[in-house]
């Protein structure tokens, strides 16, 4: 079935458009509430509400951008929400008592179990906001009304949740890890 | 920005990876999520129109009170200029067996002219007849 057909379908709540849209997005966004919640579980039940939310909201989708980031913002959202009510994301650091130097790395892959390792091994405040800062590309002060937090904090976390990863790559020996010395 | 590149990126473009097929039983639970969702919202379209029918039942209910009640309000008024009626009991003179008595509804309208047939005038005036045809008779 066609894109904007399969929308349209799920605006009228056709159960079959829901399933086949489901399919199309779950893995994807399954993989997004991973990075940011920990446990398998909850990400799942994160999954559901954020899905959940998309087809009860549809109506609101006006086809400007696009679909998929427009799913992936409720799905980001949604494990914000669940992350606030288990995490105060208001520690804090000041930037002073950063290392500002953090050395770059040459390590050209990363597998899939490896990501989900070192970001587990996170604090949530630390991956949260590498997570959106490094991978969904939101800006600092963006980070900062999202979590309610200041600038200086989302800035301060994210140097540290990079030298905490540089840490835990050199402590696993991670190939190619030795060139970031 | 330039400085985090290599490690940014290097997490950025694995991070695809992660993807993965949630269990089944994630779907059958946002089926049945929706399946509710769909009956609490069928329910609540029928109490809402439910209480429109019953908001505008109220209304015309209401309506016509008040339209019945003008309406009771000036027929009086009609009744007013209606002459009175009275039932007359005649004995029928057409046949002896007969003896149920004609019911005659007779209206007075005439009555009234006649049973006024002197004009009352003021206590320096005589009293005259209203017809000059009385006094000829």
């Amino acid at each position: 079935m066609d894109h904007k057909k399969l929308i349209e379908a799920c605006r009228r709540q056709d159960r079959k458009a829901q399933r086949a849209l489901y399919e199309k997005y779950s893995p994807q966004m399954f993989g997004v509430c991973k990075r940011y919640v920990k446990n398998k579980e909850d990400a799942e039940d994160v999954l559901l509400e954020a899905f959940f939310k998309v087809f009860t909201n549809i109506h609101q989708f006006k086809g400007d951008g696009s679909f998929e980031g427009w799913i992936r913002r409720i799905v980001i959202n949604e494990s914000l929400m669940f992350l606030r009510k288990k995490h105060n994301f208001h520690i804090r650091v000041e930037l002073t008592q950063v290392d500002a130097q953090t050395p770059t790395t040459a390590i050209d892959k990363l597998e899939a179990e490896d990501i989900i390792y070192f970001m587990d091994q996170l604090p949530t405040g630390y991956r949260t906001i590498f997570n959106l800062y490094v991978v969904e590309g939101y800006k600092h002060r963006e980070i900062a009304e999202l979590l309610g937090i200041s600038i200086n904090t989302s800035k301060s976390q994210l140097i540290l949740a990079k030298k905490r990863l540089r840490t835990l790559l050199t402590e696993a020996n991670y190939p190619g890890v030795s060139k970031i010395k | 920005m330039n400085r985090h590149k290599d490690f940014f990126e290097l997490f950025k473009e694995n991070s695809h990876k992660l993807s993965e097929r949630p269990t089944p039983r994630t779907w059958r639970r946002l089926e049945r999520r929706l399946d509710s969702h769909n009956r609490q919202n069928r329910y609540q379209n029928n109490w809402t129109l439910g209480m429109v029918a019953a908001v505008l039942g109220i209304v015309a209910c209401i309506g016509l009170l008040t339209f019945s009640f003008n309406e009771n309000k000036s027929t009086p008024v009609a009744l007013e200029d209606a002459s009175p009626r009275y039932l007359e009991e005649l004995a029928s003179v057409d046949t002896e067996d007969d003896l149920n008595p004609i019911r005659v509804i007779e209206f007075q309208r005439h009555y009234q002219d006649k049973s006024s047939p002197i004009a009352e005038g003021t206590i320096l005036r005589k009293l005259q007849p209203a017809d000059e045809d009385f006094m000829t008779d």
